[in-house]
């Protein structure tokens, strides 16, 4: 009896468990989506008060393979940032848009959280782009690091 | 009934308790998961300001050149003011990508190095 008891306690922590990630999975897909969306909302505004010389626009890519982390999400780990600048960025350029977001330590960890593990910088006229390993950037790389996933 | 029938529950129901052993056994081990993770975990919760990013992206950079040039050290030797323009310089490269800071810098610099800036 107890032991049918135990079974039965065990199967449903495992149906709230499987329930629960379902719920997780939802709410971070809605998490993730408002965050582009606030974040490219901010950018055309900078953009329309004459705040900003290019137009940057955020969206979701595969991302680096090698990137990836224990949350990172599957197909789905890259954070691109895309300027609208109508001529080829160079480097310096690019580096100064991913120093930005990769000194923000909260929001570096924020994407972290939320699955992403590569930021991409890219502009709409050259071929060339940077990535970055945003694990690198969370301030506890170094920890997490010497753990196996 | 037809033994081997019943035989075949037994295996199927055994495969059933191994993949519930398996899951229980996965549950464990992510209970005892690194607090560090939990951290980041629990990031996910706070709200961003977006346009104070864009602020960063778009205005930081020159105020930050213009700060450093003003306040760099080698334009205060041997004054009164020494000392101060090199605690102030070091902030300025630490605040490099954030406006905010830049901004409240910028009116420590004009109080204390007696500068204006425009």
């Amino acid at each position: 009896m107890e032991l049918i008891l135990k079974y039965k306690l065990q199967t449903s922590r495992i149906m709230w468990n499987f329930i629960s990630t379902i719920q997780d999975w939802f709410n971070d897909v809605s998490e993730r989506r408002r965050l582009i969306r606030n974040f490219n909302l901010s950018a055309r505004e900078a953009f329309v008060s004459n705040l900003a010389p290019t137009l940057l626009e955020s969206s979701i890519s595969i991302g680096e393979s090698a990137y990836k982390h224990a949350f990172s999400k599957f197909m789905s780990g890259g954070f691109r940032i895309k300027a609208l600048s109508g001529r080829p960025l160079n480097k310096p350029e690019m580096i100064s848009i991913a120093q930005v977001v990769l000194n923000n330590q909260e929001l570096v960890r924020k994407l972290i959280s939320l699955g992403w593990d590569t930021l991409e910088i890219h502009d709409n006229a050259g071929y060339n782009g940077i990535k970055y390993k945003l694990y690198d950037y969370s301030g506890i790389a170094g920890v997490i690091g010497n753990n196996n996933y | 009934m037809n033994p081997l029938f019943q035989n075949k529950w037994l295996i199927v129901s055994s495969i059933e308790l191994f993949v519930i052993l398996f899951l229980i056994i996965k549950l464990r081990k992510k209970k005892n998961e690194n607090t560090i993770d939990k951290e980041i975990l629990k990031s996910k919760k706070t709200s961003i300001n977006m346009s104070d990013i864009m602020l960063d992206i778009n205005l930081a950079p020159n105020l930050y050149k213009k700060l450093c040039r003003v306040c760099h050290p080698d334009r205060f030797i041997g004054t009164f003011y020494e000392t101060s323009a090199n605690t102030l310089f070091q902030e300025v490269q630490k605040a490099e990508n954030n406006y905010s800071m830049l901004c409240e810098l910028k009116i420590r610099i004009e109080q204390e190095l007696n500068l204006i800036i425009s």
